[in-house]
């Protein structure tokens, strides 16, 4: 039975990465009853093993990993995922459009809660909080050329449901505007 | 830097994590000035990064979360304390159990399995004991105690009714000094050995009390000093058949 980490030490920790970790959180399991249950586990967890901590520098990687381990454990229990594909989610994509229109944050979480964990992860994480490749590896473990290789892939999945199909409405739209 | 090398390097150059050495990054933005197709899928890509990355950082964060979050790690903490007292008073019940255990075999053995007194040899050791010159059983007695001294010579240890023992010194609540007990015809007194640092320099060798009397035994250096308490005007009888001379 581990020491807790002092209170002090603690509530700095919930200061600084509560709202990132949460935001984490919400995109890894879609849900936002999920995401808090997954940030106060994963301070619990930090709490727990403060300890193990001996780099405060690394407390914002740290808390990401103890979260996504809470994530996985869970999601092991929850079979139910309907993810597409690993097959499916092609490296090549269509040159972007001139016009890139603003993104949707509830189509993005749609479009993130069909990619598997292995995609989703990588691709929150490259997006979310600026981690690099090597950061990326390092938290999931991974070479990387893998982390590199799902990126792109993940990358291109996103595009093809969130860029392209808009790209494609407007244009149809705008087809439609000059027959008319 | 050919084209197809800048659009690789392209996802190492993201301004938030650069990865690229110094040199890669300025020979990239070098193609790029020069290059319109690749500055352009450059620009393209960074303008799609921006949207999905504030995309993907527009979740709203509950009213109230750190509030709830902080209050929940106080009370694994709390929990954490009460745990760890409760596993320590187990181990210390426990072992108190086992001590009480222990001891309860310890003694349901002796009692069980107490060996046999065998009377004959009690009786041949204490024959054996009274060969012994009494002064020298006496000193032997008194080292069983942790007593290591010279004994008086201004006693007569055949006098002596049972072996020296611990007891506590009239007068001196708790503090246990060695006793001897000697008695002839009717007659008694108790000897307390008393450590000579103990006695004052000035201390009167007689002193006496309302039913008893106290002397002290001349001193020839001894590291213990000879307190003897009668109950007669003197004490003669005490003395070995052959007084040393004074």
């Amino acid at each position: 039975m581990a020491k807790p980490g002092s209170a002090q030490a603690i509530q700095r920790l919930v200061e600084d990465y509560y709202v990132p970790l949460y935001r984490y959180a919400y995109r890894l399991s879609g849900s936002s009853a999920d995401a808090e249950d997954l940030t106060q586990e994963a301070f619990c967890k930090a709490q727990q093993h403060f300890g193990q901590l001996r780099d405060p520098a690394r407390a914002k990687p740290w808390l990401f990993s103890i979260l996504r381990n809470a994530y996985l454990h869970r999601a092991r229990a929850d079979r139910q995922q309907h993810c597409v594909s690993v097959e499916s989610i092609g490296e090549l994509a269509e040159p972007l459009p001139a016009q890139l229109p603003e993104i949707d944050p509830e189509r993005l979480q749609q479009a993130l809660n069909e990619l598997p964990e292995a995609f989703r992860t990588p691709i929150i994480l490259y997006y979310f909080e600026d981690f690099g490749y090597r950061e990326i590896a390092e938290q999931m473990d991974l070479p990387l050329g893998t982390v590199m290789s799902r990126l792109a892939r993940a990358k291109a999945f996103l595009r093809s449901r969130l860029v392209e199909a808009n790209s494609h409405i407007l244009a149809n739209g705008r087809i439609r505007k000059d027959e008319g | 830097m050919d084209c197809k090398t800048a659009r690789l390097l392209l996802d190492f150059a993201r301004p938030e994590a650069r990865e690229l050495e110094a040199e890669e990054a300025a020979a990239l933005e070098r193609h790029l000035d020069h290059c319109p197709d690749c500055h352009s899928q450059a620009y393209n890509e960074r303008q799609l990064d921006d949207r999905l990355a504030k995309a993907m950082r527009q979740v709203e964060v509950p009213a109230g979360l750190r509030e709830q979050l902080l209050s929940r790690l106080e009370t694994a903490r709390s929990d954490w304390h009460r745990q760890r007292f409760a596993h320590i008073a187990r181990l210390s019940v426990a072992a108190a159990a086992l001590l009480i255990l222990s001891w309860t075999g310890w003694y349901w053995v002796r009692e069980r399995f107490i060996t046999p007194i065998d009377t004959q040899r009690v009786a041949d050791a204490a024959s054996n004991d009274a060969m012994d010159d009494p002064r020298v059983r006496t000193e032997r007695e008194l080292r069983e105690l942790g007593i290591h001294t010279p004994l008086s010579r201004y006693l007569d240890y055949s006098l002596l009714v049972c072996p020296p023992a611990m007891a506590e010194l009239p007068g001196y609540p708790g503090r246990k000094v060695p006793m001897l007990v000697f008695a002839r015809n009717g007659r008694w007194a108790r000897v307390y050995l008393i450590a000579q640092k103990a006695i004052p320099e000035k201390t009167a060798a007689v002193t006496g009390g309302s039913s008893f009397k106290a002397m002290l035994a001349p001193w020839e250096g001894e590291p213990y000093r000879f307190l003897v308490i009668h109950d007669g005007d003197d004490i003669q009888w005490l003395q070995p058949p052959v007084a040393p001379a004074t």
